[in-house]
């Protein structure tokens, strides 16, 4: 069974006046255990329709998401902000990390939320801040950080939880080059522990640390790539992106 | 669109766009232009002044409201104006960015201004004009007199109302404009993230604090023991006021923090669902504006002295005109009633609890309001972090409780400062209301009745303000 099954999935908005526009249609993959998967697309192509849906933060119009073998749809709204703490980790463009935390605060925030004991946050935080290369800014405030330290945070946050599956919404979109490097080798670290990870972007710099790569275009999937070892990856995670541009994916 | 017409045209704009921010704001500038021409009015009409025995006692406490009303809510619509201005920082500094100079966001601010200007003046005055039959009534009703006396409205009156106010609106623009001067387009719209750290000298702060509020309580309770003061009741009662007023500013400044320190220093009660989020965003809230909540505080407390004044004069009336004419004298100053017109006396109660309500009104009006704004301004900055803390796994449930513990604790800690304060004020009036010949007991019934209505009106915006700040949150 895979991790993460996503079948027929169908998200139709409709606007005022009646018009409807249909923001993904027919979108099905899977996801196995372990996989780092990148979903790319430009804007308005339905990414982050897609994983709003994976995230349970949106309900599909039809189809189905099954996270583990279970039907998001199926969990009842009071359980699902339980279910989104224990099994899912989020890293958004934007870091979205709460001024009121020191950066520590932040990161454990899910874990007060899930009412773990303090013994256990600590034993769980040295650890990761370690690895991140955060340590030293535990104490600080987000806005005294850079904006690459901001994400790693970010990214401590959502991993302190041992998320089943990390989903990461542009999370290089608003880095430099080199922060936004730091944090993909942050990635394929984890990824390489195991973590399970499904990014959405448009960069071709992040697209290609993933092991594997999807198209979408017009709310539809339209390619796959594989990296293989040894390949220029890239290059050919270029090459799909401009070739959908022109549209003869 | 004619460029000349631009400016005004966008501040109209802005205006209509923001009416759920200005409405409350004009609402409140207007029923103090109409409660001030009011009181102004009575006091410089000449027809009212000929036709009241004991006018003197009249014009003079009117005279003097009129000199005060305006020193206290002056204030209170500049803080309400500073509040409004931070909210539109980015929507300023976005102007500034579209090329708009900063001359003519001045010229659109002061447009703005003049238009709240007119209007609250229109409005404030309309009212107040066309309930000065009515405010006659109740003035005479009130000190018992029966005369014949058509109420008119004073040119007089006009005047000082609109130089006053106009005064205040222009402090207003003023305020406006050096806040605009100071920032550059970046600044306006970049987040504002300064004062965010520990003030420094908290320590020497908080201790201090605590010394000035303890001198104040004891300067009151000394002014209750000591019969010789009563001389001096009134400059020794400011002098306990302004001592508890500056401690309240420590106390809630420095000492605040140093208490939310300690409680997340506590790590078993700080990394809890429900703590964590309260402490952190109380030690924030503190950090940026501990000063609100003791602005609240002191307002809350002048209402209730004033509500329990009021309530005393108008209980007192009837006992004390049944002592009119008897040798009794209730302390070592006080009215003597055994050579007093009894017109006279009517007169001055009943001027006391007309001016009482008024200001009362005032005061409650400006209170209710510096809250309202405060929670709606906070309930704007906390949106994003519930957005984000809903993301990361806590549920509606948890954030429903979590507003409301946090809405309560913004609401209850001035209140129960204003209590402790009234306890402390409660004696110094024993002893100002001595001078009267009211009995104590008649004292601590008006502080009663005073705390029941003040605490059910609190209740009643804490409600509603709640509920405008989950909405916010939420939506």
């Amino acid at each position: 069974m895979s991790l993460l099954e996503v079948r027929g999935l169908e998200k139709v908005y409709s606007i005022r006046g009646g018009n409807r526009t249909a923001a993904l249609q027919g979108v099905s993959f899977a996801v196995e255990e372990g996989e780092f998967v990148a979903i790319m697309g430009e804007s308005g192509s339905g990414k982050s329709t897609l994983l709003n849906l994976l995230a349970s933060l949106d309900r599909p119009t039809a189809g189905e998401v099954l996270l583990a073998g279970k039907d998001l749809a199926k969990i009842p709204g009071r359980r699902l902000s339980a279910f989104r703490r224990d099994h899912l980790g989020f890293v958004f463009q934007d870091c979205s990390l709460l001024d009121t935390f020191s950066l520590g605060d932040n990161i454990l925030l899910p874990l007060v939320l899930a009412k773990l004991p303090f013994s256990e946050m600590g034993s769980r935080l040295l650890p990761l801040a370690e690895e991140l290369g955060i340590t030293k800014l535990l104490n600080k405030y987000p806005w005294e950080v850079s904006g690459g330290q901001k994400q790693r945070a970010a990214a401590a946050r959502a991993l302190i939880t041992r998320p089943s599956l990390l989903l990461a919404d542009e999370p290089t979109g608003a880095l430099d080059s080199r922060s936004a490097g730091e944090l993909l080798d942050i990635f394929q670290a984890e990824n390489r522990e195991g973590q399970t990870i499904v990014m959405v972007t448009h960069s071709v710099q992040a697209a290609c640390r993933a092991g594997r790569v999807l198209f979408l275009q017009d709310g539809q999937l339209v390619r796959e790539l594989r990296s293989h070892p040894g390949e220029d990856f890239y290059r050919r995670v270029a090459d799909g992106l401009a070739a959908l541009g022109k549209g003869v994916a | 669109m004619r460029r000349k017409l631009l400016c005004p045209w966008l501040a109209f704009q802005n205006l209509r766009n923001n009416r759920r921010d200005y409405l409350p704001f004009l609402g409140a500038a207007s029923l103090i232009i109409c409660l001030f021409f009011t009181v102004c009015n009575l006091s410089e009409s000449r027809g009212f002044a000929r036709s009241i025995p004991g006018s003197g006692t009249l014009h003079g406490l009117m005279s003097v409201a009129t000199l005060l009303l305006p020193v206290v809510c002056a204030p209170f619509l500049w803080y309400i104006n500073s509040f409004l201005m931070k909210r539109r920082k980015k929507e300023l500094g976005l102007y500034g960015v579209l090329g708009l100079e900063q001359r003519h966001v001045g010229t659109v601010l002061f447009f703005e201004t003049l238009y709240s200007f007119l209007f609250s003046l229109a409005a404030g005055l309309g009212a107040g004009i066309l309930l000065t039959g009515l405010s006659g009534k109740l003035l005479l009703g009130l000190a018992g007199i029966t005369a014949d006396y058509t109420p008119s409205v004073t040119p007089v009156a006009l005047l000082y109302t609109l130089g006053l106010f106009g005064v205040i609106f222009l402090g207003c623009l003023a305020g406006n404009l050096v806040h605009l001067s100071l920032a550059a387009p970046t600044d306006l719209l970049r987040e504002d993230h300064s004062g965010e750290r520990d003030p420094r000298f908290g320590v020497l702060g908080s201790i201090l604090g605590l010394l000035l509020l303890g001198g104040g309580y004891a300067v009151a309770i000394w002014a209750y023991c000591e019969p010789m003061l009563a001389l001096l009741v009134v400059p020794v009662f400011f002098l306990a006021s302004l001592l508890a007023a500056l401690g309240t500013y420590g106390v809630f400044i420095f000492g605040s923090i140093y208490v939310l320190k300690a409680l997340r220093g506590n790590k078993d009660f700080y990394y809890r669902p429900q703590n964590f989020v309260t402490v952190s965003g109380m030690l924030h809230r503190m950090r940026k504006n501990g000063a609100g909540l003791a602005n609240i505080c002191l307002f809350s407390t002048m209402t209730l002295v004033t509500l329990c004044c009021t309530l005393t004069v108008a209980f007192g009336q009837g006992e004390v005109m049944t002592l009119v004419g008897t040798d009794y004298r209730a302390g070592a100053v006080s009215l003597d009633l055994a050579h007093i017109a009894p017109e006279e006396l009517t007169v001055f109660f009943g001027t006391l609890a007309f001016l009482g309500i008024f200001f009362g009104a005032a005061f409650l009006l400006c209170t209710v309001l510096v809250m309202y704004y405060k929670q709606i301004t906070e309930g704007h900055q906390d949106r994003d972090g519930f957005v984000v803390m809903r993301r990361v796994g806590m549920g509606v449930g948890m954030v429903r409780s979590t507003v409301r513990r946090q809405v309560t604790l913004v609401f209850s800690l001035p209140l129960l400062g204003a209590l402790l304060h009234l306890c402390f004020a409660v004696p110094v009036l024993i002893r100002l209301f001595d001078i009267l010949c009211v009995s104590s007991r008649t004292v601590l019934l008006g502080t009663g009745c005073a705390v029941l209505v003040f605490a059910g009106l609190y209740l009643g915006a804490y409600l509603t303000t709640a509920k405008a700040y989950y909405k916010i949150v939420v939506k």
